[in-house]
């Protein structure tokens, strides 16, 4: 009996054996087969790996449609001479790794990238390094890809004619991970794509939005960091969004905003940290909405909920050092505050239940002022304005009655 | 002699500024934000004004982005400005343009909206591209937009 099973054994360690001497080698480079990436995909078969040596090699155009592994050695570099798309993808399982892409085509009618996987499935991007390309990554009718540990440097500092860092259209079920992306129009882009999970990338200096979505629903994205963009984040016209655990640190400049939340329902935001941005986040048409456990210090405004804003839920939070808290353009609140943390509130707890005995509300008079004259923002701090806010505070006449945490937090809870 | 000079040099401003009354506002790519949906005005080949009778010009990032917020605001006498496709930031008259809803040209708000200076040229892009042309009674239509 036993030695049949060793039969066995034996018989499929030599089948697997031979499956993988079937799968070859195909060097590229001064000691390969081969010195044109071209030729060597060209010549290659499903389940063959493609190692591309050290050096400089002019690729544009290269169509990929059979299931093959194609990875760089250090300082392997395929530069497209800004004609075209350097890769197309257009087969499942194609694994592209460790290679070096710079100069892609630009054109205004289409959008070229220096990758582009088109209708497919189960590929994978991983540490790449792109450069100086219009698109980057693109996917387009896509799913089950993978995109992890790329590194995606742009040169748009300025000029409105760029694309995105990692672009996906049409997708579902795309991993985004530890990727990072700089110097693009936007960083990350989702439109009309379902069911990604973004985590661990660090997007900052892009011209427009960190990270952005459109129409696309049922993604989350978790422990990212979105740094010095146009603006953070917009999420925008979808629903069932997971954000989780981000860094929005220092998106400044006039209108700009950590979160933009743009025609949005039924998502989380659970234990990020707003840090220095202009407005930590910004909601418009925003409908039941956890905002729960985040951070938001030392922004201009942490919260500004505008007046179409209902059944969002804003509990947990801590408010510190903050120019205003909240700010809204209506005098009607549909939304609940509660439980929140407020270095402004100055009221007390008698009854030791480490909730505040009096109501905090985060709604300044000031902030209403600024909100309708802009340029009123000059009289920040001064004597006056303190004067109107406690005057509010104690009888308010103009900020919306119903915004108000009925019971603040007395002490911060561990972050 | 100054007060002459600085009179004739206001009086060229005054007369430039009526001058252009009824021309549209350029869209400043990159900077300016769309009216309706906040985001920056990135893609030259897309965008539209409208521009009140008051002269007030409302940018946007995408001709969809200005027909929805034709729906909740009514702006009566103004003026309906898109940019023509094939000429990246220039505006042409949204009333005498012709439209392209095509599967192939993918506008910033999901739309698939394109934008001609005339028929002929939205019917060359057709060729191309596929999809269906609309002149912009059509196009308000298409939309829902009122009147």
């Amino acid at each position: 009996m036993s030695a049949l099973k060793a039969g066995i054994i034996l018989a499929a360690m030599c089948l697997m054996l031979f499956s993988e001497s079937r799968s070859a080698v195909i060097r590229v480079g001064m000691s390969g087969k081969f010195t044109d990436v071209a030729d060597a995909v060209n010549s290659a078969s499903d389940g063959d790996r493609i190692v591309i040596e050290k050096g400089i090699y002019f690729v544009s155009g290269l169509n990929i449609n059979k299931k093959i592994i194609l990875e760089g050695e250090q300082d392997a570099v395929l530069d497209g001479s800004f004609l075209k798309e350097i890769i197309t993808v257009t087969s499942d399982s194609v694994i592209i790794k460790n290679l070096t892409l710079r100069n892609s085509g630009t054109s205004y009618v289409s959008d070229l990238a220096a990758i582009r996987l088109e209708n497919v499935k189960h590929c994978a991007l991983e540490n790449n390094v792109v450069e100086n390309s219009f698109f980057a990554l693109y996917l387009s009718s896509s799913s089950d890809c993978k995109i992890s540990g790329n590194r995606i440097a742009g040169n748009s500092v300025s000029e409105s004619f760029s694309g995105n860092g990692i672009h996906l259209w049409k997708c579902s079920g795309v991993t985004i991970s530890d990727n990072t992306v700089s110097g693009m129009r936007d960083g990350i882009y989702l439109e009309f794509s379902t069911n990604g999970e973004i985590s661990g990338n660090t997007s900052f200096g892009n011209l427009r939005y960190g990270l952005h979505f459109m129409f696309s629903e049922g993604n989350s994205y978790t422990s990212n960091t979105f740094r010095n963009n146009g603006a953070g984040v917009a999420v925008m016209y979808t629903k069932k969004i997971t954000m989780n655990f981000n860094r929005f640190e220092d998106n400044w400049g006039a209108n700009s905003y950590g979160l933009l939340l743009k025609d949005i329902d039924n998502s989380l935001i659970y234990g990020n940290v707003f840090s220095g941005n202009t407005a930590g986040i910004y909601a418009e048409g925003t409908n039941r909405v956890n905002i729960l456990n985040n951070t938001f210090e030392k922004n201009g405004w942490a919260l500004k909920v505008l007046g179409n804003c209902y059944e969002d839920t804003i509990r947990y939070n801590r408010f510190s050092n903050n120019t205003f808290d909240v700010s809204t353009n209506t005098s009607k609140n549909a939304n609940l505050f509660l439980n929140n943390f407020w270095d402004k509130y100055k009221g007390y707890d008698l009854d030791n239940d480490k909730k505040g005995d009096v109501p905090y509300r985060p709604v300044s008079l000031f902030s209403l002022v600024v909100e309708r004259v802009p340029e009123a923002v000059v009289l920040t701090g001064s004597f006056l304005v303190e004067l109107l806010d406690a005057a509010e505070k104690i009888i308010p006449v103009f900020t919306p009655e119903t915004l108000v945490d009925n019971s603040p937090l007395i002490e911060e809870r561990g972050r | 002699m100054n007060k002459a000079v600085i009179i004739l040099v206001m009086s060229i401003f005054l007369f430039a500024s009526c001058g252009n009354a009824g021309s549209p506002d350029p869209i400043n790519f990159g900077s300016d934000l769309c009216a309706h949906c906040n985001m920056k005005i990135m893609d030259k080949r897309f965008g539209a004004e409208i521009l009140t009778s008051k002269g007030k010009a409302y940018k946007f990032d995408a001709a969809e982005c200005m027909l929805d917020y034709m729906k909740s605001n009514n702006s009566d006498n103004a003026a309906y400005w898109v940019i023509d496709y094939n000429n990246p930031e220039t505006l042409i008259n949204a009333a005498s343009a012709y439209y392209l809803i095509s599967m192939k040209i993918k506008s910033p708000m999901g739309e698939f909206l394109s934008c001609y200076k005339n028929s002929d040229a939205a019917n060359e892009s057709k060729s191309s591209n596929g999809g269906d042309v609309f002149d912009w009674k059509g196009l308000k239509t298409k939309f829902n937009v009122g009147r």
